[in-house]
């Protein structure tokens, strides 16, 4: 008993020295590592900006070393938006020449999740054109973090492929909203519309895309969001008159001003807000009326649109603040009272 | 009468080593389970967009739920540290709890704050509110003006007014790290079945703070203080990780944790009635929603941080010690149905009957551990050196549990950069385990006690949303109650 007792205290003791040591190690590598690593950053940095060469070596290297992909990966997103053209097409055909792409693919097969999700994320940072294809059946990976690396690559990779992939995996498990985020720039716009004018689209599908082009802000996807407010699918109303307010131009006026007698609250609250973001002046009285809603976040929205509106939505909001509707009251009150000292903050000395 | 004593000594003596047996394998299966996933974790940690999550419009929006109670000359500042979050979509929701205090005013005059009327988003009985102000300058502000009825009522009253689909409840003097929500986040976003996640808190005695954020990490001078930051650390990056990745986490610190708003209303808010509505809430989510036959994903995130003050002298340790313990020990009594009951899967029949035994007893069986070995060595029962050699045995594997943890420390965060700063956690594991964790089991028991002259159930403890610097740190800080 005695002995058994002594042995696993020495045992224990000995164990604790070992872990001791270990932690000593694992500091002094990691401290070399930070080094190490922080020099790779400045070489890839420099031969990406056109200030250092050897970037061929440099990722011939990385296509053997994971270290050295880390590394790339870490300074990508720092100065990718100062890399000309030229230059990232020298990169592109460096990635491919030295044998990293080939890695990268490799990479993507591979029975770590970590692995291949590293794999991709490295794809999209380097904006590999043809990669889409490469990428895309990471969409439907088990791993959660892998499907949503891979629509971030696939929104970095930016081509009409892979907006097709993410519209695509839309309808599969992934969180819708993951997909749209990623969807929500000019580059998927084409790619957007094509598929809105299609007959097979669900309604679930054209209502997230409706969002996507909202997120896009680009003018050309008004023409897609149009007609969906004539939708019978509720949610389609909902996204397109939310989606209007950024993409809209006069041509939609008077679709969002139907759109504020819609009987789904919903519709209506969006559609305030974006005739007020658009600052359609003879939305006015229409938005007035939506000031005594019985749902709240129609009145809400009714009021800041009104506050958006200059003097006619003031004078709209100060009739509904003496007015004996108290709802709407309550909502044009406090309105007034933000938009009032805002102005005054604006008009104080000193500021901006 | 001797040898029926030596029976009854010898009968405890072997209940004593199987208990410690077990004891020690759990811990080492939670030490080995968390190694695991904080390897997982920093494997997957650079393939994860956490600045996405900040800036993406479709992230989910968090409430912030930040409960007041006399904190007038230091809620201004505390509240315009929250607002500098990298957060993109959020709302901070700053609850004064009746306070006695300029706290209201304080914020009337910090904000500009107006009448605004907004309406209840959820049906909970609190107290009544007596006003909901906004701020002109300050969009994503709403301070509400309540009766006072404590820290989970204040709590329930955000509840009811938070607009978006998660909430943040947090702590009194606390600090969250720039990027703390966008990885919580992350948890919800990439797995939408999860119903609240917890993140790390670390003790900032001994850092330096600079506009609102902690600008250097440091161990403190204080060995109390050093001692804790090392359990917390065992806590939270070897047991709280290790229950997580067993899918049994049954704790979320009060100081920083994000739920799924809806599912917090379905299990009926925070309750009032308890003083640890943190740990409480999350056993009660397990339960309504295994009896609702719904998916219950509880999960704890070892990078998101939040800081918070430790108690830096013993009295004050002591004082939060024992509330933790008392905290405990009313969780498992309202929920003591649910032990070995095998309706609540894992929750039943591991974690649950792991915290009545080593948790809420386990400090009473230690002592009378020590009472018995005291006794034999008196009745001449067992000899010096057995005894020597148990107490050896302990203590080396309280050493081997400390180490585990400050090596996952450095593998994964490294958090404490210098030299200094990690003999400093040297010598805190070795005094944590040759002399703090005995007194802690002292006062741990001595709860027991404490419950009983409280009269039991109920006692409501007050918590504030920040700290002044020298002020009691006691009430407003996590329980790493898991070592």
């Amino acid at each position: 008993m005695r002995t058994a007792i002594g042995l696993f205290v020495i045992a224990n003791m000995a164990l604790t020295l070992v872990l001791a040591g270990m932690v000593v190690a694992r500091k002094l590598r990691r401290d070399a590592r930070e080094i190490t690593s922080a020099q790779h950053r400045s070489e890839f940095r420099a031969a990406l900006l056109g200030s250092g060469d050897g970037l061929d070596r440099l990722l011939r290297s990385a296509a053997r070393r994971t270290d050295l992909q880390s590394d790339l990966a870490r300074i990508l997103p720092l100065i990718i938006e100062g890399v000309d053209d030229q230059a990232a097409g020298k990169l592109i055909g460096a990635v491919r020449s030295c044998g990293l792409q080939a890695d990268l693919q490799r990479r993507l097969a591979s029975r770590r999740p970590a692995t291949r999700g590293r794999a991709a994320l490295l794809m999209g940072l380097l904006g590999l054109n043809d990669a889409a294809s490469l990428v895309r059946p990471l969409l439907a990976d088990p791993d959660p973090d892998v499907r949503l690396v891979a629509a971030g690559a696939l929104a970095r990779i930016g081509t009409g492929e892979a907006a097709t992939a993410l519209i695509d995996a839309l309808g599969g498990d992934m969180v819708p909203e993951r997909l749209i985020e990623r969807l929500g720039g000019t580059w998927a716009v084409p790619s957007i519309l094509a598929r809105l004018g299609s007959e097979t689209e669900g309604g679930g599908v054209r209502a997230s895309l409706a969002r996507a082009l909202g997120f896009a802000g680009d003018p050309s996807g008004e023409a897609g969001l149009l007609p969906l407010l004539a939708s019978v699918d509720d949610e389609e109303r909902i996204c397109a008159a939310r989606s209007l307010g950024t993409c809209g131009s006069t041509a939609c006026h008077d679709a969002l001003l139907g759109a504020l007698g819609d009987p789904e609250w919903e519709v209506r609250a969006q559609a305030a807000l974006s005739l007020g973001s658009l600052g359609v002046i003879r939305a006015v009285p229409l938005l007035e009326s939506n000031l005594a809603h019985q749902a709240w976040w129609v009145r809400a929205n009714a009021a800041s649109a009104l506050a958006e509106l200059g003097p006619d939505g003031l004078a709209a909001l100060t009739r509904a603040a003496e007015g004996d509707d108290a709802y709407a009251a309550e909502r044009a009150v406090e309105v007034l009272a933000v938009s009032r000292r805002r102005r005054l903050s604006a008009d104080a000395p000193g500021a901006a | 009468m001797g040898v029926v004593v030596g029976h009854v000594v010898h009968a405890f003596d072997v209940f004593m080593v199987g208990y410690f047996v077990t004891l020690l394998a759990i811990n080492t299966a939670l030490a080995v389970a968390g190694w695991r996933a904080i390897e997982d974790y920093v494997r997957r940690r650079p393939m994860r967009d956490y600045a996405w999550v900040g800036r993406s419009p479709l992230t989910l929006p968090v409430s912030i739920l930040a409960p007041a109670y006399n904190e007038g000359p230091v809620i201004v500042p505390a509240i315009v540290a929250l607002m500098a979050s990298q957060f993109v979509n959020f709302e901070v929701i700053v609850v004064n709890d009746g306070s006695r205090d300029d706290t209201l005013e304080a914020l009337h005059k910090g904000f500009s704050l107006l009448p605004a009327g907004r309406v209840p988003r959820a049906n909970l009985v609190t107290k009544p509110v007596r006003g909901v102000y906004i701020s002109p300058d300050e969009p994503r502000l709403v301070v509400i003006d309540k009766e006072n009825g404590g820290k989970a009522d204040a709590l329930n009253v955000g509840l009811r007014y938070a607009r978006y689909p998660l909430v943040c409840a947090i702590d009194a003097d606390t600090l969250l790290d720039p990027g703390a929500l966008s990885r919580l986040v992350w948890e919800f976003q990439s797995s939408p079945d999860t119903v609240a996640t917890g993140g790390i808190v670390r003790i900032i005695n001994g850092s330096t703070i600079r506009d609102g954020r902690v600008a250097e990490v440091k161990t403190s001078r204080s060995l109390v203080a050093n001692v804790q930051i090392l359990e917390y650390l065992r806590a939270f990056l070897g047991a709280r990780v290790g229950w997580s990745r067993a899918g049994m986490l049954i704790i979320i610190s009060g100081a920083f944790g994000l739920f799924r708003r809806q599912a917090v209303i379905d299990a009926g808010g925070w309750d009032t009635r308890t003083v640890g509505e943190d740990a409480e809430l999350v056993l009660r989510l397990h339960r309504t929603r295994r009896e609702q036959g719904r998916e219950c994903r509880i999960t704890f995130f070892p990078d998101p941080i939040c800081w918070t003050e430790a108690p830096g002298d013993l009295k004050t340790l002591i004082r939060q010690r024992d509330r933790w313990q008392r905290g405990l020990t009313e969780m498992i009594g309202r929920h003591r149905a649910m032990a070995a009951n095998p309706r609540y899967g894992r929750i039943g029949l591991v974690a649950l009957p792991y915290f009545v035994i080593f948790e809420l007893f386990g400090p009473v069986i230690e002592l009378l551990g020590y009472g018995a070995l005291i006794s034999s060595i008196l009745f001449g029962f067992a000899s010096l050196d057995l005894i020597i050699l148990m107490m050896a045995l302990s203590i080396s594997c309280g050493f081997v549990l400390s180490f585990v943890a400050i090596l996952m420390e450095e593998r994964a965060f490294r958090r404490y950069p210098g030299w200094s700063c990690l003999s400093r956690l040297v010598i805190a594991a070795i005094v944590e385990n040759l002399g703090y964790r005995q007194l802690m089991t002292v006062v741990r028991a001595r709860a027991w006690w404490t419950i009983k002259k409280s009269n039991g159930w109920g006692e409501m403890t007050r918590t504030g949303f920040t700290q002044a610097p020298g002020s009691d740190p006691e009430t407003g800080s996590p329980a790493p109650i898991s070592t």
